[in-house]
């Protein structure tokens, strides 16, 4: 039963109430259960977090890192995780790519 | 159709004019890239700085003052006081814009002023006029002033503060509330007695197909309205979003580089700005509004304003000196910008006084008595006032971070952080490999404005998504990002986030450029011809710094990145080893067509266009 940290920011930090927690997944767990599981916890995270249901793909104005690497560059979501990793939930503010869930903050124009 | 050059030589007070030359705008496309052209044609690389025979070349991308977005920019090219190398520093506001209303697309500056001079552009004249009045203000109230003594609030100016005036060695150029802080292109404006630019024009830049322009523009208007961020997150934090991004990434410097900056330092992030932000602002005809005029309602900084701070200034002002306190923060971003100083290089500076002060090199006795422990605000804003007058300790540290720490003595050389004199922005290179190989083979040091690693820091998948704590394949995507990322920049001086959300996302950015230019200049470039561009720029400045004395040994990153492994966070663990660096190094060199020193091949230059100039073999001046 690996335990993963589990890093958030911005509309999503607020969300899980935190800019960190740790979970506890079961044995042979990818980054797709540690998500799910977090989303479980937390009403209206999963639509921040993935494109349809349970199943879904990453939104793709995120991206993830595991220990500091990109998951694209691993086996995407379905990499598996293990005991002390440490998975960054990133949102690019002045770079990125892929479509927006919305415009979740609010603006004022001069 | 490009606008015309400014000679101006202020020791003869001669001014002339001449058409742009047409193998300058075909070869190099304007902006910053003509800019070094003329450096390298004009300027030997061996002249002091501070010279008669150094030259600050103002120059405008060829979408300056056209209907084309976010290309209100301009770029300051000499050669640095402060690196020794080519210098460039590039700002936005609505001077660019307004200096191309003039008619003018560069200005050449020459020689010294015997007295304090301004130089005023108008529209279809040119003078040199004193500035006796103005010379010992900051850069606020000599805009103010001569807005008001000309009579003409729309004025635009372009000026530097005492910091320049008294030869900091990173002194910077104001542009209303924006600045072209890096390397010293202000010091430069000082050493030539040049207290401002002042421009004020009427001219409608002429476009050789006025429909097609529009066509074109509406493309980079939709990749603009397509960009998920742009308009959303990047409006409503403005760059200082990148500290949760690069906290969680654990590549915000810290404490001088000696850790990354953790969770404390979100106080200082994009979503702790929104609570000081009071308005919005942009440059001229960008639609993003991106910039955060932020101000302080209470506390000891309580009624400091500024645009700002941006990213980088909240990692010099903020985390490497461990300041987790925004009210401070956006007291010294607005001290620096008032008296005309670089935020990155004056933060870095003092934070290798803290360490040197922390670690008994410096003695209280050394810094006017100062507490120079690492988050001692109240000693980082008295140290500003000292730099920036050249007050007692503050002349030490007006020299920058090398030149300081060699004057210190001691092991203080060891926590200069540095790349051939200029210091890092506000990515750790140890979890970011690419970064790390641009800061060694930029033409300016550790440089952030050009071949950003885009992919390692956003995860923008193009030309590849990248592990960004791998080396491999590392140099060609270094040479992708200052060929692709440059030319798209550093001729059209399109801003760099429009650049970076809109279109590289799409990698759209040479052919967008592309067809603006068809449209505004009348003849066809191709997307190719576009990123030879970054290509050609990037060979001849790297002929001039050979030039200049500058050898492969000089390609490297400070000791502490290349020993010291990040000792939390998510990039813990990792370094860039001198055994990384020379790998990276040995096939960037091949990549590029030069040799195991790192000289053009005299075939390469060629086959862009060069004339294949001899280079002379380096020998430190």
């Amino acid at each position: 039963m690996p335990t993963v940290t589990v890093r958030t920011m911005f509309e999503l930090a607020r969300i899980v109430g935190r800019h960190t927690v740790e979970l506890t997944v079961p044995g042979g767990a990818s980054v797709r259960t540690v998500l799910e599981a977090l989303a479980a916890a937390h009403d209206g995270l999963r639509d921040r977090l993935f494109d349809g249901g349970t199943g879904g793909a990453l939104r793709s104005y995120l991206f993830v890192e595991l220990n500091g690497r990109d998951i694209r560059s691993l086996q995407g979501l379905e990499t598996p995780v293990g005991e002390g990793d440490a998975l960054s939930v990133l949102i690019p503010v002045a770079g990125g790519a892929g479509s927006s869930p919305g415009a979740p903050e609010s603006v004022s124009r001069s | 159709m490009m606008g015309k050059i400014l000679r101006v030589n202020l020791t003869t007070r001669q001014i002339t004019e001449a058409p742009y030359p047409e193998a300058l705008a075909r070869w190099f496309m304007g902006g910053a890239a003509a800019a070094v052209k003329l450096l390298y044609d004009e300027v030997d690389p061996r002249v002091d700085p501070l010279g008669l025979e150094n030259k600050l070349i103002v120059s405008l991308g060829f979408l300056a003052g056209t209907p084309a977005p976010a290309t209100s920019r301009v770029a300051f090219v000499a050669k640095s006081p402060l690196t020794g190398t080519v210098g460039y520093a590039n700002s936005g506001g609505y001077f660019p814009n307004e200096l191309r209303a003039t008619g003018v697309q560069a200005v050449i500056v020459e020689g010294k002023a015997e007295a304090p001079v301004y130089l005023w552009i108008g529209d279809g004249r040119a003078e040199i006029r004193d500035a006796k009045d103005y010379w010992g203000l900051n850069t606020i109230d000599t805009q103010f002033y001569l807005q008001q003594t000309l009579h003409d609030g729309n004025i635009r100016v372009a000026c530097i503060g005492p910091a320049g005036e008294r030869l900091v060695k990173y002194a910077a150029i104001i542009t209303e509330r924006r600045a072209a802080g890096r390397k010293g292109m202000g010091t430069v404006m000082g050493a030539k007695n040049l207290k401002a630019i002042a421009v004020r024009g009427g001219q409608k830049v002429p476009l050789a197909d006025e429909a097609a322009f529009r066509e074109a523009t509406k493309v980079l208007h939709a990749a603009m309205k397509d960009s998920p961020a742009l308009y959303h997150r990047f409006r409503n934090f403005g760059t200082a979003g990148n500290v949760e991004l690069t906290v969680g990434q654990g590549d915000m410097p810290a404490r001088n580089f000696q850790e990354p900056a953790g969770e404390e330092y979100l106080a200082i992030g994009g979503q702790a700005g929104t609570a000081y932000r009071v308005r919005h602002f942009t440059c001229d005809q960008c639609p993003v509004l991106c910039a955060q005029v932020r101000a302080v309602t209470s506390g000891p900084y309580a009624g400091y304003a500024s645009e700002g701070p941006e990213f980088e200034s909240l990692y010099s002002l903020g985390s490497d000196m461990c300041i987790a306190d925004m009210g401070a923060c956006i007291a010294l971003d607005r001290l620096c910008d008032e008296l005309g100083l670089d935020t990155i290089t004056f933060g870095a500076t003092v934070a290798m006084a803290m360490e040197c002060y922390e670690r008994g090199i410096l003695k209280r006795g050394d810094v006017d008595g100062l507490d120079l422990k690492f988050g001692n605000h109240e000693a980082a804003v008295t140290l500003l006032r000292k730099i920036a007058f050249r007050e007692g300790v503050g002349d030490l540290l007006a020299e920058g971070s090398r030149a300081s720490a060699e004057r210190i003595g001691g092991d203080a050389p060891k926590y200069a952080m540095h790349v051939k004199g200029l210091e890092p922005p506000a990515y750790d290179p140890r979890g970011l490999k690419s970064m790390g190989l641009n800061y060694m083979t930029a033409f300016t040091g550790a440089d952030h404005s050009r071949g950003h690693s885009e992919q390692e820091v956003f995860g923008i998948p193009v030309p590849q998504a990248v592990d960004r704590l791998a080396t491999e394949g590392k140099p060609a995507l270094t040479i992708f990002n200052q060929d692709v990322g440059g030319s798209v920049k550093d001729s059209s001086m399109l801003c760099t986030f429009v650049a970076r959300l809109a279109l590289l996302p799409k990698n759209l950015g040479a052919t967008v450029i592309a067809d603006l230019w068809r449209a505004a200049q009348g003849y066809e470039v191709t997307p190719e011809e576009v990123v030879r561009v970054g290509e050609r720029l990037t060979n001849v400045a790297r002929v001039w710094n050979l030039r200049a004395g500058f050898t492969r040994a000089d390609d490297t990153l400070p000791e502490r990145l290349m020993t010291e492994p990040l000792t939390t966070g998510a990039s813990k663990g990792h370094v860039i080893s001198p055994a990384d660096r020379d790998r990276m190094l040995d096939e960037y060199y091949s990549l590029r067509g030069w040799d195991a020193n790192g000289v053009p091949a005299a075939e390469r230059l060629a086959a862009l266009g060069l004339d294949a100039p001899a280079v002379d073999l380096p020998v430190r001046a």
